[in-house]
């Protein structure tokens, strides 16, 4: 493969000594502002092997993997490939020598179809264009690593796994020697994840290396060589994944016995507070988006909705806001129908006790300009307490905001700082603040342990819990089966905008939540 | 038998009109085509048009040389769009903020130049040249009728519609054009590869001055002689509203403009053929067709995903 | 393979790097504001001195025209006028990023429908307090209709409002001059223009000059815009229209009413500016009365910042330098025009030195 006589070592044999070192990471610094990600990074990937980089949200992996792409400069530190020095002052370097890199979220030109999304800015002879010469090219890939892809259609057609595919290809068509993988399984159904490991394993034995940055622990036991274990910027330790287990490594990853699931009191489940029925929506370009989807969440309990994303969870958050039309269907919010002509819009929802945290926050549940306060009261800016007749009485509004900052322990500088400049878990914060500040029947939560770090993403819970107790429901829509089966009491699985199954948590495991979520079962359920 | 010869000879002239004031339209639609194609929503057309128009018309004027005087009104219309690029694209200044300021600013110096260098425009007269003839190309413009339609049309319109031929090819055939259409739908996806983003914009917003640039001459050169305020008359307007009704596609922002020079051409026969209605209407008929175009071309779906927006690598 | 020597000496080297601040202080805006505001001075003196006139002269005059006599404070103050309220009117529509570009074209809607009115009931013989007030509310409802439509047609339909506006602009000026040269036009004029106003009409002077109540209306009206925009409701929701209409609308703002009501207040105002002027100034419609009023008001919405406190001063400064560069015009070869030019050219260096000031140079140590 390269001409110093780099070993083959397939992804079965145990690693050998003899293995060569594709990429040797040495006391890698990087920082930003007072904020160190990456502190004196080192480890090091044997040649054709799958090498993991673990950690939690926020221990540094994605600004290491930039690093070693050249999307990013380090501030100190070495980085060897192939035996010799690199420093890249742009991706292109290094995917000139050979390194490339997939992210988590694609970066993908719509309109255009796979062939163009791949050689777009390829160096290569010539000025114009030879489609059709590409696209043999690419088939010839696709056959060779087992991938089938319709090459001819824009790309926002493809299915979110015929995308992640197209940007493999995208490193495979110039040809890389070691190949990053950020976090890929994150909005794949296991059956998807299958498929990719079986193209990462041809990958190996064609004597690709790979680097595989991930948080989730089942993965790392099944297809990875060696571990790196990252905990808030530094490097725990590299193992062998053969001679480890999921707890050993969960306990180097949080350094202490890893509890895995959140401790519920108990609490009694009431009667229904949110009935959907029969829900069938549209998307914007006239797809079904659900199809007569039907849900119960009752007082006191948490139902967690999972599902890759893009099976109609965000039209049913929006539908359930109030900013979506459905097409048919019925929605009982404690009791009152909320899809009527009157009812269905945001304020009136809201006020019948609905609470919502978005999925992006910062698009759909923040405004980054205006300040603390002025965020704490969007949506609530109507109400006696915080108005006026038509004007806003910003004292009351400033004394809610100081007790919400204490209460709900908002690191932030006070009530007039943008909201911009808060960090992600604070940015929560404040929506759950202000969500919380009535009392609530229901809250749609969409992904919101998102990016946060432990420590937040355990406020979050505990809040949720909080809110239980006061006899509310919760309809947790996540893409993340760890935050699903952390605090769920029973789980529905959405799938193609149709629910393919509810289940009580406690019944049932992560691999059969997997095959109803790609769609390879129905269950007959309630 | 006269009557119908001198409808035809009307219609002819209507025609070869439309393809004059056609022209202006499209030159400066093409190149806002390109710039909104990399993703840059560029509003101040209507002031590169009138440097361009201003330049080419003192060049024209004291050189005595018309098509230096368009290479000049080009470029002026690269500097204008400079500071733009500058603002809008290097410094990430809000691009609609950006476009208006630039607009007002070049009208405003256009309008200064020229005063400065005519102080006495009124009562001595006003400055004009002789402005471009129609290009006869020999033998085809011989054939009876067709020639008369087809081949007899000003330089500037033959370049027009091979820029148009030009564009396209760029756009769908070469590299370089892949890779613009790619930075106007999803800048990241190109960046990534380590293709440099702010330059292929600021090029993309240079060439779309050079092409206002063009149009602004064509106006003062190819037409009307002289230069008044104003002498635009909202047709940068027109062409990026002509961009949106043609769906960012260069074969039908052809048709467009054809279209619009139409309208434009028949205001003037109108008015000789002595209609009863106030000729007001028929000078606001571009401009409220301009409304009724941008209406039908609310729904257009060939919008590039990234227009308006400045890229910021995270 | 090599590894790193553990003797070999670690040399620190000093690398400069452009950082984003994370937030700017009022002094950095202050001062990004002052160095704009010199370089144009810089540059204005440069193109004075290079067209030939002398830039100290001509400066002077300027200034001394319009400020030096009580009588040109008081031009100043009535040439600022209507430019204060369109520019008060682009900041409401600016602040929803509703691109108004018509405000030209609803101040005349207004003038038109002010000159309708007063040539309808001119023989009525109603008597000042009742007129005055219709002839306003008149202007406001003429500039509120032709704001309607782009407002109806971007809320409704979703179309572009700055080609709508601009388009307007001309229609409503082609309208205009129809009636100018028609039947509106005075018996006997061989100018577009309406007979003079009945003294009915005409605005209540201040302290006995010639300024009109126009410029207290102004001024009360920027204070009414302020209130609106950071103390009622409905301002609430147009900032946060304009600065996330997503997280606005899911919660239960109605964005696209925003829109609709911020046209209709847009329009509304800027026709008021043209009523006045009418009303205060011409006493009768006369073609080309306003100079770039509508293009102005923008200037000056951009220069203030988007704030009323920011565009009051704005708008002296324009009055002043629009009536000092009469004085100029007399005083040297100087056009106009340069007024315009180097307005704009103020807005760019503000635009270009607010981004400077975003950043800073700091030393890095590299360790290799």
């Amino acid at each position: 493969m390269t001409d110093n006589g780099m070993v083959f070592s397939s992804g079965d044999a145990p690693p050998s000594d003899e293995a060569q070192l594709i990429l040797v990471v040495e006391h890698l610094t990087k920082t930003f502002g007072s904020l160190v990600a990456n502190d004196q990074v080192s480890f090091s990937v044997k040649q054709g092997h799958v090498h993991c980089l673990l950690g939690e949200n926020g221990a540094g992996k994605s600004t290491l993997a930039k690093c070693i792409y050249g999307a990013s400069k380090p501030d100190a530190g070495r980085i060897y490939f192939k035996g010799q020095e690199v420093a890249f002052s742009s991706p292109r370097d290094a995917i000139r020598m050979g390194i490339g890199m997939v992210h988590q979220h694609f970066v993908l030109a719509d309109p255009m179809n796979a062939v163009e999304n791949i050689i777009v800015g390829e160096e290569s002879t010539g000025r114009l264009l030879n489609l059709k010469a590409e696209k043999k090219k690419i088939q010839a890939l696709c056959e060779q690593y087992g991938i089938s892809l319709d090459l001819d259609t824009p790309v926002v057609q493809l299915s979110v796994g015929q995308q992640q595919w197209v940007e493999i290809l995208k490193a495979l068509y110039v040809g890389v020697d070691l190949l990053l993988l950020d976090e890929p399984t994150a909005v794949l159904t296991p059956q998807e994840v299958e498929s990719l490991f079986a193209i990462i394993e041809k990958m190996i034995k064609d004597g690709i290396s790979v680097i595989l940055i991930t948080h989730k622990l089942h993965e790392v036991m099944n297809i990875s060589d060696e571990v790196t274990i990252l905990r808030k910027g530094k490097v725990i330790d590299t193992v062998p994944t053969q001679g480890n287990t999921k707890a050993s490594l969960a306990r180097l990853l949080v350094g202490r016995d890893f509890d895995f699931t959140v401790h519920k009191e108990k609490v009694d489940i009431g009667s229904p507070v949110l009935e959907v029925e029969d829900l069938t929506a549209r998307r914007d370009n006239g797809s079904l988006a659900l199809q007569n989807v039907s849900l119960t969440v009752h007082q006191g309990e948490v139902l967690g909705l999972a599902g890759v994303s893009g099976n109609g969870q965000a039209e049913l958050f929006e539908i359930l806001v109030g900013v979506r039309k459905a097409e048919k269907g019925n929605i009982a919010l404690a009791g009152v129908e909320i899809l009527k002509e009157a009812t269905h819009n945001p304020e009136t929802i809201a006020n019948l006790g609905m609470a919502s945290v978005p999925q992006d926050r910062l698009r759909q549940g923040l405004i980054e300009d205006f300040t603390v306060q002025e965020n704490l009261i969007l949506g609530l800016h109507h109400e006696n307490s915080y108005s006026k007749g038509v004007s806003m009485n910003w004292k009351a509004i400033k004394a809610f905001a100081g007790r919400a900052i204490q209460q709900f322990e908002i690191k932030t500088a006070g009530p007039q700082q943008m909201v911009g400049q808060l960090s992600g878990g604070n940015l929560q914060k404040v929506i759950l603040a202000r969500e919380v500040s009535r009392p609530i029947k229901v809250m749609v939560a969409s992904s919101p342990s998102r990016g946060l770090d432990i420590g937040a993403t355990y406020y979050v819970y505990s809040r949720f819990l909080e809110l239980l107790q006061t006899g509310a429901g919760i309809l947790m829509i996540s893409e993340d089966l760890d935050e699903i089966f952390n605090i769920s009491d029973r789980i529905a699985v959405i799938y193609n905008g149709r629910i393919m199954g509810v289940f009580n948590a406690s019944e049932v495991d992560r691999e059969t939540i997997g095959l109803y979520m790609a769609g390879l079962e129905e269950h007959e359920h309630s | 038998m006269s009557n119908e010869f001198l409808q035809a000879g009307m219609l002819l002239s209507v025609f070869a009109s439309a393809v004059r004031l056609g022209t202006i339209v499209l030159f400066a639609a093409l190149g806002e085509l390109i710039v909104e194609r990399s993703g840059v929503l560029n509003l101040s057309v209507e002031g590169m048009m009138l440097t361009g128009a201003l330049a080419g018309f003192l060049v024209g004027y004291f050189s005595k040389s018309l098509w230096l005087g368009v290479v000049v009104a080009a470029l002026a219309g690269m500097l204008i769009s400079f500071i733009f690029a500058l603002l809008a694209v290097v410094l990430q200044v809000d691009q609609t903020v950006s476009g208006l300021t630039v607009n007002i600013f070049a009208a405003g110096l256009t309008f200064f130049i020229y005063r400065t260098i005519f102080p006495n425009v009124g009562s001595e007269g006003t400055p004009n040249l002789v402005p471009f003839t129609a290009l006869k190309i020999p033998f085809l413009s011989q054939i009876p009728i067709l020639g008369e339609l087809l081949f007899s049309h000003h330089a500037m319109a033959y370049i027009a519609l091979f820029m148009v031929l030009i564009i396209w090819f760029y756009l769908y055939r070469t590299k370089s054009g892949l890779i613009l259409r790619t930075i106007g739908e999803n800048p990241r996806a190109v960046d990534m590869k380590g293709i440099n983003i702010t330059l292929y914009r600021v090029l993309a917003v240079l060439f779309g001055g050079l092409m206002a640039g063009l149009a602004g001459s064509v106006i003062t050169l190819g037409s009307a002689g002289v230069f008044v305020a104003d002498i635009t008359a909202g047709r940068g307007w027109l062409a990026i509203a002509i961009v949106i009704f043609g769906d960012w596609k260069p074969g039908r922002l052809l048709w467009a403009s054809l279209f619009f020079g139409f309208i434009d051409a028949l205001q003037m026969q109108v008015q000789a053929l002595g209609v009863r209605l106030p000729f007001q209407l028929f000078l606001a008929m571009p401009y409220i067709m301009t409304v009724i175009a941008v209406f039908l071309g609310r729904r257009r779906a060939g919008a590039p995903i990234a227009l308006g927006t400045p890229y910021v690598r995270e | 393979m090599s590894t790193v020597r553990a003797n070999q000496p670690v040399v620190p080297k000093l690398r400069y790097r452009l950082e984003k601040r994370k937030e700017s202080g009022v002094l950095s805006s202050l001062l990004s504001i002052l160095v704009a505001l010199v370089c144009s001075f810089g540059i204005t003196y440069w193109v004075i001195t290079l067209i030939g006139a002398d830039a100290t002269t001509v400066l002077w005059a300027i200034v001394k025209g319009s400020f030096g006599t009580k009588n040109a404070v008081i031009d100043t103050l009535i040439k600022s006028t209507p430019i204060f309220i369109t520019g008060l009117a682009t900041v409401v529509a600016y602040r929803a990023k509703v691109w108004n570009i018509g405000q030209e074209g609803q101040l005349y809607a207004g003038a038109l429908g002010v000159t309708g009115v007063v040539l309808l009931l001119k023989d009525a013989g109603l008597p000042a307090w009742v007129f005055i007030p219709t002839l306003l509310i008149v202007a406001v409802l003429s500039g509120a209709l032709a704001g309607a439509i782009p407002g109806v047609l971007k809320s409704r339909y979703n179309v572009n409002e700055i080609i709508v506006t601009v388009m307007l602009n001309y229609i409503v000026l082609y309208l205009t001059t129809y009636l100018l040269g028609g039947p509106w036009q005075e018996v006997g004029s061989h100018y577009y223009n309406t007979i003079r106003f009945p003294d009915t009409t005409n605005l209540p002077l201040l302290f006995g000059t010639r300024l009109h109540s126009g410029f207290v209306i102004a001024l009360l009206l920027a204070v009414l815009i302020y209130y609106l925009l950071w103390h009622m409701k409905v301002g609430y929701e147009i900032r946060a229209t304009g600065s996330n209409p997503t997280a606005a609308r899911f919660k239960g703002i109605d964005t696209r009413r925003i829109i609709l009501v911020v046209m209709l207040l847009s329009g509304a105002i800027s026709g008021l500016a043209g009523g006045l002027e009418l009303l205060g100034v011409h006493h009768r419609l006369v073609y080309g009365f306003s100079v770039s009023f509508g293009f102005t008001g923008i200037l000056i919405a951009l220069l203030g910042r988007l704030h009323p406190l920011g565009v009051a001063p704005a708008a002296i400064f324009f009055g002043a330098l629009h009536n000092g560069s009469s004085a100029m015009i007399i005083h040297s070869n100087v056009p106009r025009e340069l007024i315009t030019a180097i307005m704009g050219f103020v807005i760019i260096m503000l635009l270009f030195w607010e981004v400077v000031f975003k950043y800073r140079i700091r030393r890095v140590e590299d360790v290799q």
